[in-house]
């Protein structure tokens, strides 16, 4: 168990959690509220947290440090919220620094306890994930030497396709052979990605068209099916009639 | 755990207004098979804007994975989980080619699961997908149109509603 620290009682008190950035478009524009947000990774613990690791306002701005202290500006932004949105979701904040290495530390409590009493109310939006943050972004040149400057970047969504009338089309069956196939060397590409070691497989991970015949033949593949095994008949998927008279043999 | 029987397919529509030639087009002369013509204009338009599709899905899984290392690299986040992924790549793929959506933001969660988030024509569609058949979504719609959920969405039954309807906002814009 960590030490708590100083617990943080002024509801305008700014907590800031920094958030990896996903090319431009990790930061994104509710519909609803028509602001940027932080997306709903950017407030999650790691399963080994036992609370979410912010730095709090007044000591950077006491130091005369910028908000996005700490955030590498190439790769990072900050979300900051108020020990006021903790509170309106039952969690608690505190000031725990972390000496040497960074006395702005803090710490949200609460989140990860939701997490375990009950992962669904840990996934609702009245969680942290949904607070309406305000995102501060340093610009790969201001760098941190421009003390307390913040930039509210604009959002921007990748172009929409041009679609046709919407029909209900979800099925891999309605894709035509060029995507599919596309889609099978991009599942293979990921799959190599992944595991690099994949790359010596002579077969695809996954094949789109065998899968298409499988589901043809009214087989049900389970995601756990190890994507090497492609083209095996397993047993198991033969069904409960099929067991029954293997068993009776 | 099984997945759900396939559905009984709708009958497809079929534009008789070819949707105009986009600058994709030419992308799908090196991807079609030899000896494979497209029928008509926009049976070739269709079929680019899939291929595409596929193509900028690819980039945004790939980003995914790349994003992921780094995460884990400083230990800011546990490895993405490859049944997870792939499991999320299964469900979402045929959806956002078949359906020709906009690419989703697909961000690795920090404890291995995977998410991919719309946030457009006035949706708000977030799903999280923390084990294969563990999928949370949240679906909000600010014209009303869809009824906000938040919740288990194993099947994503739900979320397909909201998914056609952007579908359809974006055809009727388009």
């Amino acid at each position: 168990m960590i030490s708590k620290g100083r617990k943080l009682t002024d509801p305008n008190e700014g907590l800031l959690r920094r958030a990896f950035k996903k090319g431009k478009s990790s930061q994104i524009l509710d519909q609803i509220t028509n602001r940027s947000r932080a997306s709903a990774a950017a407030f999650e613990p790691r399963k080994i947290d036992e609370a979410l690791s912010v730095n709090v306002e007044s000591p950077l701005l006491e130091a005369r440090l910028p908000l996005t202290w700490s955030a590498d500006p190439d790769r990072q932004y900050v979300a900051r919220i108020t020990v006021g949105d903790c509170i309106k979701q039952n969690l608690e904040a505190y000031h725990c620094p972390d000496l040497p290495k960074n006395p702005h530390h803090g710490h949200i409590w609460g989140l990860v306890e939701m997490r375990v009493i009950d992962e669904d109310q840990y996934e609702r939006p009245s969680t942290l994930s949904r607070v309406r943050a305000q995102l501060y972004q340093t610009t790969p040149n201001q760098k941190q030497s421009d003390p307390g400057s913040r930039h509210e970047d604009a959002y921007c969504f990748a172009p929409i396709g041009k679609a046709s009338p919407p029909t209900n089309r979800a099925s891999k069956a309605r894709l035509n052979t060029a995507a599919a196939s596309a889609l099978s060397i991009t599942i293979r590409s990921l799959f190599c990605r992944l595991r690099p070691e994949a790359e010596k497989l002579a077969a695809p991970p996954v094949d789109l068209v065998a899968l298409e015949v499988h589901r043809g033949a009214r087989l049900v593949l389970d995601p756990y099916l190890d994507a090497r095994r492609l083209g095996e008949v397993i047993k198991n998927l033969r069904g409960p009639r099929a067991r029954q008279a293997e068993s009776h043999q | 755990m099984r997945r759900a029987p396939p559905q009984p397919e709708a009958t497809q529509r079929v534009s008789t207004v070819p949707p105009p030639l986009s600058k994709v087009t030419p992308s799908v002369l090196t991807v079609a098979p030899e000896g494979e013509r497209p029928d008509s204009p926009a049976a070739l338009t269709e079929r680019s804007v899939r291929v595409t599709l596929v193509e900028e899905l690819r980039k945004a899984l790939i980003e995914a994975i790349e994003l992921s290392k780094t995460m884990v690299a400083e230990d800011e986040a546990a490895p993405i989980n490859e049944q997870t992924y792939f499991y999320a790549v299964e469900v979402l793929a045929p959806l956002i080619i078949a359906m020709e959506l906009p690419v989703p933001l697909i961000l690795p969660l920090q404890n291995g699961g995977i998410g991919a988030e719309w946030h457009d024509r006035g949706m708000n569609i977030e799903l999280r997908f923390r084990n294969p058949y563990h999928i949370y979504a949240v679906l909000e719609d600010a014209q009303g149109a869809i009824q906000p959920f938040h919740g288990r969405d194993p099947f994503l039954v739900q979320t397909l509603a909201a998914l056609r309807e952007v579908s359809t906002r974006a055809s009727e814009r388009d």
